[in-house]
């Protein structure tokens, strides 16, 4: 099942602009990852901040639980290593079993904005 | 593959609500479900129970109103409707989902 | 917007029941619809309905979520506390009723008091910056208090820069007439400038300036006498025996001249006696003036003109005291202090007992607790349901309590109005209800950390340290009561001590009539004929034994003095000073003076004649130690005339009951006339039933004479009133605070006698005797209480010694009084623990060992 859905009977008081990607994060860090190669937490939340135009946030706070996650599924791997600034940092990198299940997100994404913009066309 | 479906996550099927009932008028949340499946051609899998309490949040925000009458087989049923602060928000949200989908979709293409 | 109007929405939901009834109906028209489109698609009806319900997913679920969105789930866990908490409460009916009603005394107590504090000395005075009004007095050279002479006051008044103006009153009764039956009235000279310094207008006509015969009448006596009507104005009124006009229509300041209904021009002389104090005098300081600046400028004017008039005036000063501090009076402020104190402390007792009862319910509750934390309930929901619980008690008892107040209040302002005119204003203010509300919520806050400090899965270590809590928290209410049964006996052993003082004469059957002829003051001869005939007259009535009259009401709370030299002493010399008053011959036989030595007045002692003089006894003994007065000669007064004294009379207290004996000396009223006179009429029988024939012999000799009755034990009762109301306060306070403190002491032994059931069923088993067991739980109580007496007695006699000026003839350490408390509190105990060691004792031993 796709990972971003979540469980959509969660009730959520607030709701920012955001809040409907979050069932994404899955998808973006996949989809980074298999674009760029390996990255450390930051560097992810970087690049989908720089190639969305400032569009899309990534915030920490979601990122790291989801990476643990993703993990724990075998999707993604990781290792410590050392960045050029000599502090340590994980470094993730992105699995066979996890690009096969960015093929799935990518065709759920897919099926997605192909249902919901066939509502706001033909409604 | 044909099988899969997308489920649909939580702030698009407000929206998805929103246009349903702003382009056919006053419907019962079976109404609304049935519709939404039919136009996404089976490509949304919608689990027609969490219809109702999007539709109770939904009206609490002044979007929607219900009023009681009667379906086609003439059971009681509630009917919703789409009010005028409920169109601007539809606005919103449509622009505001066509800006996220093609950002979404850039990254994704982008990236390759 | 719409997320506050989904807020409203969703409070409002949380008292929709029905809002799942209504889910259900649409799910179930959702699920007919749907199965109707499988039918209609071809499935059967059966497949059909169960394809239904799988496409709507988890109902549950969705009743849940629906749920949810419907309510707010942090105000549903508050009202469900709260309803858990009434249950519980209303299940333990006995815990919360005695909970909510020691803390509604406690609160209620507490309200009205701090409302008192608030009326009498928080609340500043109702004119203009009063922060600027000063009482002002001048003091002889043994720094007595006296009101200013008149020309004194013209004086000061001329050469004072610092004080901005000045208001003069001198209050009398006078006898009105010419409006109605002619009646005595409180009245008050008062000079113009008074109404401009207290910032009063006229409520209706003007008032007026120094020129004119004009009145200006009260409210009150306006709508009495003429019915509030404004044709009053201009209509003329006899004021003994003089015509004024009235004009105006005002309240003058009711805390300076309480009672007073009627106010004439005051214009001072400088003709008049400058050695006649009987002038009161409040001022306003100029802008700015410290009042410092001004007592040292009042200080150097006081040289000046005693400079001027050295015969006079050597010696003596101006002062000056806040004119709040002066209409409070210090007795006024220090009773106010000490209910208060009483109050404070009965409101921590109340928080002891309280939190006592509470120790002993979270004991027997630790079971619940602690298997509802193993069940997974968390500890800061537990903590919310004990804090929702205290607060519904505290909220109870500050309901009831602020009731109680508002009763309390409305009784103490129709009671004390008049003799404390600033409690008139006496109500529930925001101020007060405030502190009562902090006070509500820290006795809250500590009741739920007590009641919730860690329950413990063993138990038993946990246990006895709550019971350890148990016995401090009844050693503290027995200490607190024992302050307030101490401080309340010590003023029961002044007030006895009040009541056993001996006047110097009988004050049963005797009437007194304040009176006022309505001929001028000034015109003598018919005064002094007025007060030899109606004496006499009175007397040939049946039931009158002895009529006589005094310039001074007795316990009407002031008197008269004057200073004399002894015969021989030369001009140079100090003068003495002593009381006097004019009397009528039969005054002594009247009051039952008794005469030592000498003889009294008789008619022949009058104007012309030698004139005479009596001393009391405390008079003859200090100024003529170890000599016979009779014969000798005292110089009176200023003029230093000689007055032969020709007899001797026993000591009396009229001026106030807790006052001293004064040296007094006793002039006849034919030689020395004065304004105004009172009768003391001793009567046969009860004096109020001589009243009418007596006002009707006053009437047959002056047809408008003011007459005004009361029976002596009357006023001497009035002259009490302080007294009686701190023993009555402080008395009801300790009553309440033992019997508080008696219900916990009961309440713990109850309870550690069914805790030790076993043990004492084992001791009876062994062979002890059932005496030696009562005797082993009364012991434990005395030992509570002894504790409490240790802890609670020193406290007593300090604070004891700070109402020290309340007490009369009774020290701090009264050792009667500290008997009264051992006695009572030895008896609580006792009475306390009767019960529960009557019930150790007739334990079925065979059935105390099976218990648990």
């Amino acid at each position: 099942m796709p990972s971003y859905l979540g469980n959509s009977n969660r009730p959520i008081m607030s709701k920012s602009k955001n809040d409907k990607l979050q069932g994404t994060l899955t998808l973006l860090v996949l989809r980074t990852l298999a674009a760029r190669g390996p990255l450390h937490g930051y560097g992810m939340c970087a690049h989908v901040h720089s190639i969305s135009d400032d569009l899309l946030q990534v915030e920490e706070g979601s990122l790291y639980p989801a990476l643990h996650r993703m993990e724990q599924d075998g999707w993604i791997s990781s290792k410590w290593e050392i960045t050029e600034k000599g502090r340590k940092a994980k470094v993730y990198a992105i699995t066979a079993r996890g690009r096969k299940q960015l093929a799935d997100e990518e065709a759920s994404w897919a099926r997605l904005t192909r249902g919901v913009s066939r509502v706001l066309q033909y409604s | 593959m044909k099988d899969i479906k997308s489920e649909v996550p939580y702030g698009t099927l407000d929206l998805m609500i929103l246009k349903t009932l702003d382009s056919m008028g006053p419907l019962h949340g079976y109404g609304i479900a049935r519709r939404i499946e039919q136009v996404a051609e089976g490509s949304l899998e919608l689990n027609q129970g969490t219809i109702y309490p999007a539709l109770l949040r939904i009206e609490q925000k002044g979007w929607i109103r219900s009023d009681w009458g009667s379906s086609e087989n003439n059971r009681r049923a509630r009917f919703y409707s789409i009010t005028k602060p409920g169109k601007r928000q539809l606005m919103e949200e449509e622009a505001n989902w066509q800006r996220t989908v093609a950002t979404i979709s850039r990254l994704l293409q982008g990236a390759q | 917007m719409s997320s506050t109007r989904e807020l409203l929405l969703r409070a409002g939901g949380m008292f929709r029941r029905n809002r799942t009834n209504y889910l259900q109906e649409e799910i179930n028209a959702h699920i007919e619809l749907l199965t109707a489109d499988y039918v209609r698609a071809g499935m059967n009806e059966s497949e059909a309905r169960l394809a239904a319900k799988r496409a709507l997913g988890n109902l549950t679920l969705v009743q849940e979520g629906y749920h949810e969105q419907g309510g707010l789930p942090l105000l549903e866990n508050i009202w469900r506390d709260l309803k858990f908490a009434l249950r519980t409460l209303r299940r333990n009916r006995v815990y919360s009723m005695s909970c909510i009603a020691t803390l509604a005394v406690g609160l209620g107590s507490m309200i009205t008091v701090l409302c008192a504090v608030s009326a009498l000395l928080w609340r500043p005075l109702p004119y203009p910056q009063p922060q600027r009004l000063v009482a002002l007095s001048e003091a002889d050279p043994h720094a007595g208090r006296w009101p200013f002479s008149a020309p004194d006051l013209l004086d000061l008044q001329e050469r004072s820069k610092s004080l901005a103006g000045v208001a003069a009153y001198r209050a009398s009764a006078v006898a009105m007439s010419g409006a109605g039956e002619p009646e005595t009235v409180q009245a008050a000279a008062v000079t113009p400038s008074t109404f401009a310094l207290f910032g009063i207008k006229p409520i209706a006509g003007r008032v007026f300036d120094e020129s004119q015969r004009s009145v200006v009448i009260s409210p009150g006596l306006w709508r009495r006498k003429w019915q509030m009507n404004a044709a009053t104005m201009g209509k003329a009124i006899a004021l003994d025996g003089e015509q004024y006009t009235i004009c105006g229509v005002a309240d003058l300041p009711a805390d300076l001249l309480p009672g007073v209904d009627l106010f004439f021009p005051l214009s001072p002389k400088m003709t008049e006696s400058r050695t006649a104090h009987d002038i009161e005098v409040a001022g306003r300081l100029g802008e700015g003036i410290a009042p410092s600046a001004a007592q040292a400028e009042l200080n150097s004017v006081a040289d000046s003109i005693a400079r001027d008039n050295p015969t006079t005036n050597s010696g003596w000063r101006f002062r000056s005291m806040p004119l709040f501090d002066f209409v409070l009076g210090p007795r006024t402020a220090r009773m106010v202090w000490m209910i208060f104190s009483a109050v404070a402390l009965f409101w921590l007792l109340a928080c002891a007992n309280v939190a006592a009862l509470q120790l002993a319910r979270s004991i027997a509750r630790r079971h619940e607790m602690s298997t509802r934390m193993v069940l997974g309930a968390n500890r800061s929901r537990l903590f919310a349901q004990t804090l929702t619980e205290n607060l519904v008690l505290s909220l109870g008892g500050a309901v009831i309590g602020s009731l109680l107040a508002q009763y309390a209040i409305e009784i103490i302002r129709r009671l004390a109005a008049e003799t404390l005119p600033r409690l008139g204003s006496l109500h529930l203010d925001a101020k007060t209800i405030g502190i009562a509300a902090v006070c509500m919520l820290l006795s809250t806050a500590f009741f739920t950390v007590l009641s919730n400090s860690k329950p413990d899965f063993q138990g038993g270590r946990d246990v006895s340290r709550r019971d350890r809590g148990r016995d401090v928290l009844i050693v503290v209410q027995v200490a607190l009561a024992s302050v307030l049964l101490l401080g309340a006996s010590l003023l029961l052993h002044s007030f006895v001590r009040l009541q056993a003082v001996d006047p110097g004469f009988d004050p049963d059957k005797i009437l007194t009539v304040r009176i006022n002829p309505s001929f001028p003051a000034s015109d003598n001869t018919r005064r002094v004929n007025f007060f030899r005939q109606v004496p006499q007259r009175l007397e040939r009535l049946p039931e009158v034994a002895w009529a006589g009259a005094t310039n001074v009401a007795p316990f009407s709370g002031h008197g008269t003095a004057n200073r004399f030299r002894l015969d021989g002493e030369n001009n140079q010399a100090e003068y003495r000073s002593a009381g006097w008053r004019a009397v009528t011959p039969n005054f002594f036989r009247a009051l039952g003076v008794p005469l030592k030595r000498g003889r009294l007045f008789t008619d022949a002692d009058r104007d012309g004649s030698l004139e005479v003089v009596i001393l009391s006894e405390s008079m003859a003994k200090r100024f003529w130690p170890d000599q016979d007065p009779i014969g000798k000669r005292l110089l009176w007064g200023k003029s230093g005339n000689p007055k032969t004294i020709v007899g001797i009379v026993g000591d009396l207290r009229d001026m106030a009951v807790d006052a001293l004996p004064a040296p007094t000396m006793f002039r006849p009223f034919s030689q020395l006339s004065d304004a105004p006179m009172t009768l003391v009429v001793r009567t046969k029988g009860d004096p109020i039933t001589a009243i009418d024939d007596v006002r009707r012999e006053i009437r047959a000799v002056d047809q408008n004479a003011a007459a005004e009755f009361r029976p002596l034990r009357e006023a001497m009762a009035d002259s009490m009133l302080r007294p009686r109301i701190g023993l009555t306060a402080l008395g009801a306070f300790a009553f309440i605070a033992m019997m508080t403190a008696a219900s916990g002491l009961y309440g713990l032994i109850s309870y550690r006698v069914n805790q030790r059931q076993q043990e004492i069923g084992i001791r009876l088993a062994l062979g002890c005797s059932p005496r030696s067991v009562r005797w082993n739980v009364q012991k434990r109580c005395l030992g509570l209480v002894t504790w409490g007496l240790v802890l609670g007695l020193p406290i007593a006699y300090a604070l004891a010694t700070l109402m020290r000026s309340l007490l009369y003839e009774t020290h701090p350490a009264q050792p009667t009084a500290y008997a009264l408390v051992l006695i009572v509190f030895i008896a609580i105990a006792l009475a306390a623990s009767y019960g529960p060691a009557r019930r150790a004792s007739r334990m079925d031993p065979a059935a105390a060992i099976r218990y648990e």
